[in-house]
């Protein structure tokens, strides 16, 4: 009687740890993706600074006409953004256009010191340094959960049960050649 | 001469002791050492007489417990007869035989105390103007458990210890950032917590045993102004409420537990390099806690010591080496790291754009 109440104690821990191992592969697996969509909303934080991109565009586009065409097609990027479905393709368009304007900033302050004295554009200025700052920080975040939710399907005994019940596979990380590399990442979800 | 060295280190000794409370500036600290500089000889206590003296006063004790538990037998007769006839009149005193050594012992051991802690004390209360000094801090006068009280009302994180709520040190502080500058106050809030237990022996008595348990958490009041009830937990929770919210940082999870208001106010508040500014500044401080009250008000705390204090490493023995570090500057390391980090909230949070 004893022992099969010992058996029984056994079984019921053994299948506790099953479910506590698989939940939390799952939990790991979800934060992960959050904070991938992290990285994506962060993104579009971006439609915050449009208006005065255009404002200071249409300022100068007598000297920088193409700085307002690199606006117009950074909003598009941004438009085509979706963070119900993983692109990074879209996304890599987006900081492709972010960069164009970013450099079209540059060429005008060079041209125009008068402009770095412009309260907007200085302000401009300052929420696009925080902006990349909140998706480096983003991008940080997202590759150390990706980190621990390997760690946990890999380590044993979580391996075994990610084999048998839970089925996720490895996640690549971002990393900081591929992020120069302007998002050519791909995650594989 | 002995006699008159000790003289003279009182005399210095209180001496500067007066003149400590009238030092505004780091000038006036350095010319407060001039008198240690110029005393002739290293500033130490000749403790020849009170170390004599509990020694001495030691020493007869155990003579007399030998002679009285018979452990001295073995000497031979004469010699035995002769401790004995020495000690007798010692057993005719009011308080027993042991009494003028415990005596001796005691004055000995207060003597050597009481000249360790005046210069201890001196020393301490030099170093802590230092510190005031080079982190320009003033010292703000309060009633310890009235203070305790008024800070209780505005944060629960003063809920604390169930016998005894003070702060026992509070100062001003002023951080000017590159984006942001802001008005602190630096605080020492020790709280007591009380256990009795009783517990019944063999017999069937009872005992009742009381306990006191000393806590001591460091930390910063300012007002925040751009989040309101918002609790970030990395120690105990002490009464606060909220939505419990995580951030997508795993690691974030591990280290803090997120009570807010709503969860509108927790998502507009973890931005990603807010979310790596608290995980950094976790890592550095122990048992950080972050509560911003419905005023808006920031109440951030921690359990090290040195967060509002670091210990003098240097005594007034050689006062030319103690002026030469009080000439440094010392920084309050992990009072400066959550400073940084809180400015960093602010440019974060501030959304002026």
């Amino acid at each position: 009687m004893s022992s099969l109440l010992v058996l029984v104690i056994l079984l019921a821990a053994a299948v506790l740890a099953v479910i506590v191992i698989h939940n939390s592969i799952i939990g790991r697996y979800n934060a992960t993706q959050r904070a991938w969509s992290d990285v994506i909303a962060q993104e579009r934080q971006k439609n915050k600074i449009l208006p005065s991109l255009e404002q200071v565009a249409a300022q100068y586009s007598e000297y920088e006409k193409g700085l307002l065409e690199k606006v117009t097609a950074l909003r598009s990027a941004l438009a085509a953004l979706s963070s119900d479905t993983i692109d990074t393709k879209s996304l890599a368009k987006a900081e492709g256009h972010m960069s164009e304007v970013v450099k079209g900033l540059n060429i005008a302050v060079e041209a125009y010191p008068e402009l770095k004295a412009n309260e907007l554009f200085s302000k401009l200025m300052h929420e696009i340094t925080e902006q990349q700052e909140n998706i480096g920080a983003a991008v940080r975040i997202f590759n150390r959960n990706v980190e621990l939710f390997n760690t946990g399907i890999e380590v044993f005994p979580n391996s075994m049960i990610n084999n048998m019940f839970t089925h996720k596979h490895r996640l690549d990380t971002f990393d900081d050649s591929e992020a120069s590399a302007g998002f050519e990442y791909k995650p594989n979800f | 001469m002995t006699t008159s060295n000790n003289q003279k280190i009182d005399q210095l000794l209180r001496h500067m002791k007066q003149s400590l409370a009238g030092v505004h500036d780091e000038t006036g600290l350095y010319a407060l050492l001039q008198p240690a500089l110029n005393f002739h000889g290293p500033i130490r206590y000749n403790n020849r007489w009170p170390w004599s003296m509990t020694l001495g006063g030691l020493l007869l004790i155990l003579l007399l417990w030998l002679l009285d538990s018979g452990q001295l037998n073995a000497l031979p007769p004469e010699m035995l007869n002769s401790l004995w006839w020495l000690i007798r009149p010692l057993y005719q005193l009011p308080f027993g035989p042991w009494s003028p050594f415990v005596l001796l012992t005691v004055i000995g051991t207060w003597l050597l105390l009481s000249r360790y802690q005046r210069l201890k004390g001196l020393v301490d209360a030099i170093w802590h103007k230092n510190l005031l000094l080079d982190n320009q801090l003033q010292e703000l006068s309060c009633q310890p458990e009235t203070k305790a009280r008024e800070f209780e009302r505005r944060f629960c994180e003063f809920n604390r210890g169930n016998h005894k709520r003070s702060i026992d040190w509070l100062c001003q502080g002023h951080y000017q950032g590159e984006q942001h500058q802001f008005d602190y106050q630096l605080f020492d809030f020790h709280y007591v917590d009380k256990h009795t237990t009783t517990t019944t022996d063999s017999k069937g008595r009872s005992h009742t045993r009381t306990t006191y348990t000393h806590y001591h958490r460091y930390g910063v009041i300012m007002s925040f102004g751009f989040t309101r009830d918002l609790n970030i937990l990395g120690y105990s929770n002490s009464g606060q409420r909220g939505i419990k919210w995580e951030p997508a940082s795993l690691d974030f999870r591990k280290q803090f537990k997120v009570l807010a208001g709503s969860e509108m106010t927790a998502a507009k508040f973890f931005k990603p390099a807010v979310v790596e500014q608290l995980q950094q500044l976790g890592q550095k401080l122990r048992k950080l806690n972050l509560e911003f009250n419905s005023q808006a008000e920031l109440c951030l705390t921690v359990a090290d010591s040195d967060f509002a204090n670091v210990p003098c490493p240097l005594g007034l023995e050689d006062a030319q080496a103690f002026l030469s570090l009080l000439q440094q500057q010392t920084r309050l390391v992990k009072l400066d790291a959550a400073l940084h980090t809180i400015h960093q909230l602010l440019v974060y949070n501030d959304n002026n754009f």
